[in-house]
């Protein structure tokens, strides 16, 4: 077991954010990733070996690789473990982390967990076929290995990242077929109040409709997808118009097409949160469970911080003021910053937290999960991906008793597989919610057990050694 | 901010498409640019050709294969889907050892890649 | 709302599972509650149903006497008495027709898996000199072999390679504990009995020497009989009726792999861990004993020292990945037996825990004797060596 000051999981904006900020409040700072480099998801970084491509880039690209050059210019000052996951929290602040090179404990004075968020996609018939696939990760095949996932390509789901996605993979060369949006312009209209309280991001947001527009891509509000149809991979969408609840109404048609990326928002990454017994609070508008946090973003076990989307789905921009406050409460509360200097770069990250959050939760109203999207999985409609348990199998767990969790989990399989639930849990929550007349709240959360993520066996056969950490003064 | 639809305005059940409703397109292929050194590999004993950097889902998807393998149960097709390690989908077996995360792997030459089959896992007799 | 049955069991484990369905198959009228704490120890089991492995120690027993024994030495210590063994035995031999029961009752498939028995595996002189001792004190009908370690990878062609040998019980399998648990549940249902779940029993209701039902929140549950079925919270709950029961939890923690293609014929087990593939292909390593209160958390050392245990043993799981580590609490008692029927002083209560190690293989006749003594019916095995008399400063207080 090694000793660390501040260590930082998840390099994506908050974390970067909360390393910078620390280390130049004085604090020796560990910052861990699964990846390769720094960057998260949304300023993720190509391989070396193909960082040559010419890769469409926009303002946020622009200012990502802004943040990753800071960070690279306090290399000699952050202690960097790239290719590591922390599979596992103990008491007290222990992280349990693995890279090839074999596994350690580090004990922490400071956490900071900024691990992200993943995509959510509901299920519907044929959501399984290959060539389906979440907006993210056709974007980062995009991004990162200049590789085009499909030719003919329809995006939907909800929430603004769709048009980023759109009009990226049109930049790249795709044939993007159109964009369906399950929100519908009514419901835009009623927070655009709202939405000028941050102009920059509303001017982000138009900019991409323009470019949406100049390339011919239709938009289409209220709209979703009801079915993907296709023997060995893809080859049609069934797509209609839909209500307010998101439930289909009048005519649907079909599109043919190679590949649909489809995303209904993101859910915060809380395992580790979880794991340290955070008390944990239930938020549909921003992505469902996350932990409780004070003012400076400390959870409710001492010395642990959440920031950026692990906490709660809010944007990059959010992400890294939340890192950059989260970096200064470490550095406080280690001593290496003063009360008087802590407060005076407080307050005003504090306030311009305050003005983003009434953008913010606009759009979350406006981008929120719709209800009727359940009803879309039919009975034979696969929910948890794993395990192959369909919808009709889980309603017949829960008629046989299943009401909780983890009887319902040992009953079906459903949520046993390797991706641990991530996938299914947010709709088998909502299915039992539905059947037994609770509130999604009331179900509760799949509870998690090491190991995250992925880890061998022979991952814990040797021990990883760091290198001893220079004294910072 | 504008949010005007782009179909015709007085059509909103039928949403107009760009294209002619056919498929067309090559699937997924590779952006042109300069790419790293060339890596070969095997998938089911085809070879196929990559560049260093790539992961083995993304060489796979470029070489036009979106099915990387069969479900236990029902023996149905999967292919990526997170593109990020969370999904465990794009599960191939790499060098003998079985559910790889093909998006996670990076490229080297001479790996042999297998898809897992359905029925891949004998039960007790 | 409040409730009156003749009988309520409090602890919807595999014990008291097994206990409801044996007393709803005798038309009881019986009420199982439970209040689902984390931590069961059915779901940390690894299913295994070794009724002579365990009762001599070949099973979890040498693992947990590594851990506790003061002296190391591997000897008769290890041993638990022959009746028990032949209790284990008989409580086996019941599997394959209760597997089709609750199947046809209550619609659950336990995963009933028989293999290729059970294989205790040694590497060293100390290990193959205890293996002959329980060889030695074994009545033939067991059918304990001795392999080399050429013969046991004959069986199980996965094992490492530097192996001294092997002794294997080729009866002894396995079955899914939680859909054990389950499916006696669901038979128990199926046939009359009412379960509760998250009803929480804060005491037992007692006046003067009798036991009349639990508390449960603001409410009384009257009955005539109580069955203590609670694990390793059953000395807790006896305490509420000032009932002192020599039980104390017993942590376990258990390693899951991924999902693998079959691998191994047999159980495994040897002074570090056991080993033995699920029915969905899945590998489970166990365990640990350690007493730590009742606290379920998992800890690195533990998991690293099962997967290096593991590793050693068959070498091809090297590169398979963890899918879930977690714990449960075994109820641990002195002797190791299990704690049955009535106690002195005291009417209206049974004692139904203290299943330790042996908990699911003991379940259908467990089930069986006490569902018999509370029905006053004859007992499928004596029950008097099982009494919490036997320990000298167990007792209902009088007051």
């Amino acid at each position: 077991m090694i000793q660390r000051d501040l260590v930082i999981v998840g390099a994506g904006p908050a974390g970067m954010a909360a390393a910078a900020t620390a280390c130049r409040a004085g604090l020796g700072v560990t910052l861990i990733d699964e990846n390769l480099s720094t960057g998260g998801q949304i300023y993720r970084q190509s391989p070396a070996a193909l960082a040559g491509l010419s890769v469409p880039t926009g303002e946020s690209s622009l200012h990502g690789k802004q943040m990753i050059g800071e960070l690279e210019s306090l290399k000699d000052q952050i202690e960097w473990l790239p290719n590591t996951s922390v599979w596992g929290y103990f008491p007290e602040r222990r992280l349990a982390v693995r890279s090839d090179r074999g596994w350690q404990i580090i004990a922490a004075k400071q956490i900071i967990l900024a691990a992200g968020a993943y995509e959510f996609v509901s299920p519907f018939p044929g959501w399984t076929l290959p060539g389906v696939m979440t907006p993210g990760g056709a974007q980062s095949m995009v991004k990162t290995m200049n590789i085009l996932p499909g030719s003919r390509i329809l995006i939907a789901g909800s929430g603004p990242f769709l048009l980023v996605v759109a009009a990226q993979l049109h930049a790249a060369g795709a044939e993007v077929v159109g964009v369906l949006e399950t929100a519908r312009r009514r419901d835009a209209f009623r927070h655009l109040p709202s939405l000028f309280s941050y102009p920059k991001l509303l001017r982000q947001g138009r900019h991409y409709l323009q470019q949406l527009r100049k390339a011919n891509i239709p938009l289409h509000w209220g709209h979703l997808v009801t079915s993907a149809e296709g023997s060995e991979c893809i080859e049609n969408a069934t797509i209609a118009a839909c209500d307010g609840n998101g439930r289909p109404r009048g005519q649907a048609s079909t599109i043919a097409i190679d590949t649909l990326c489809i995303g209904y928002g993101f859910v915060p990454r809380t395992e580790l949160a979880q794991m340290a017994d955070c008390a944990m609070e239930y938020c549909e508008l921003i992505g469902g469970w996350i932990p409780q946090v004070d003012a400076t973003f400390e959870t409710s076990v001492s010395g642990v911080r959440v920031a950026g989307d692990g906490g709660g789905v809010a944007g990059a921009i959010v992400a890294e003021i939340e890192g950059t406050v989260a970096g200064l409460a470490a550095a406080h509360q280690l001593g290496t910053i003063d009360d008087v200097t802590y407060q005076a770069r407080f307050d005003p990250l504090a306030k311009q937290l305050r003005k983003l959050r009434i953008f913010r939760s606009a759009l979350d109203r406006i981008y929120r999960i719709r209800p009727g999207l359940l009803d879309l999985a039919c009975p034979d409609t696969t929910i948890c991906r794993c395990e192959e348990i369909s919808r009709q199998e889980i309603e017949e767990g829960i008629e046989f008793g299943g009401t909780n969790i983890s009887t319902l989990k040992v009953i079906t399989r459903a949520g046993m597989g390797p991706c641990q639930g991530k996938m299914c849990w947010p709709a088998v929550a909502r299915l039992i919610a539905d059947k037994e007349g609770k509130s999604v709240a009331e179900v509760g959360n799949v509870r998690v057990r090491p190991p995250i993520g992925s880890l061998a066996m022979t991952d814990l056969l040797t021990e990883l050694s760091l290198d001893p950490i220079q004294e910072k003064h | 901010m504008d949010a005007t639809n782009h179909s015709s305005a007085k059509d909103e059940s039928h949403p107009s498409v760009n294209a002619d409703g056919v498929k067309t397109g090559s699937g997924p292929r590779r952006i042109e640019g300069n790419r790293g050194m060339r890596v070969d590999f095997t998938f089911d004993g085809k070879s196929i050709e990559a560049f260093e950097g790539e992961t083995i889902a993304a060489a796979l998807l470029a070489s036009g294969g979106r099915t990387l393998r069969q479900t236990e149960r029902k023996g149905e097709p999967r292919g990526l889907f997170c593109n990020m390690g969370i999904c465990f989908e794009c599960l191939v077996e790499v060098n003998g050892n079985p559910n790889q995360r093909a998006c996670q792997y990076q490229v080297t030459d001479g790996l042999e890649i297998k898809s897992q089959p359905a029925d891949s896992l004998e039960r007790y007799e | 709302m409040a409730k009156t049955a003749e009988v309520i069991v409090v602890g919807g484990g595999v014990i008291g599972s097994a206990v409801t369905f044996e007393l709803a198959r005798r038309s009881v009228d019986v009420l199982l509650i439970d209040k689902t704490l984390p931590g069961r120890a059915t779901s940390a089991s690894a299913g295994g149903l070794w009724p002579v492995g365990e009762a001599v120690g070949l099973g979890c027993g040498i693992i947990h006497h590594q851990s506790h024994s003061k002296s190391g030495v591997l000897n008769d210590e290890l041993l638990l008495p022959g009746f028990f063994r032949d209790f284990l035995a008989q409580s086996n031999s019941y599997f394959p027709e209760l597997a089709a029961e609750l199947k046809e009752f209550g619609g659950v498939d336990i995963e009933y898996e028989p293999g290729a028995g059970l294989m205790f595996l040694y590497f060293n002189e100390e290990e193959k000199q205890f293996v002959q001792l329980v060889a030695d004190s074994l009545p033939q009908e067991n059918n304990l072999e001795v392999l080399s370690a050429l013969e046991a990878k004959e069986i199980e062609p996965q094992l490492t390679g530097d192996l001294l040998g092997a002794a294997r019980l080729a009866d002894e399998h396995q079955v899914n504990p939680m859909l054990l648990a389950e499916g006696f549940k669901r038979a128990a249902i199926a046939l009359g009995a009412e379960f509760r779940h998250e009803t929480k029993a804060a005491e037992l209701c007692r006046e003067g020497d009798k036991i009349v039902g639990v508390q449960v929140e603001e409410e009384r549950f009257s009955c005539k009989t109580v069955v203590n079925a609670a694990g390793a919270w059953a000395g807790n709950l006896a305490e509420t009726a000032k009932i002192r029961l020599p039980i104390f939890p017993v942590r376990g923690q258990v390693v899951l792999t991924q999902t693998l293609p079959h691998v191994l014929n047999a159980c495994l087990s040897n002074s570090g861990c056991y080993i033995l593939q699920k029915k969905h292909g899945e590998v489970l390593i166990g365990s640990t004993t350690e007493n730590a209160g009742f606290d379920v958390s998992v800890t690195p050392e533990a998991i690293t020292h099962l997967c290096n245990a593991a590793v050693r043993t068959v070498p091809c799981l090297r590169h398979v990945g963890i899918k879930r580590v977690w714990s449960g609490l075994r109820p641990g008692t002195q002797d190791e037996l299990p704690i049955l029927g009535p106690m002195e002083n005291i009417s209206g209560y049974m004692n139904a825990t203290g299943g330790f190690r042996t908990g699911i293989v003991a379940s259908p006749l467990t089930g069986r004797i006490v569902a018999q003594q509370i029905t006053d019916q004859e007992l499928d095995f004596p029950i008097e060596t099982f009494l919490a008399s036997r320990f000298k400063r167990t007792a209902a207080e009088t007051r």
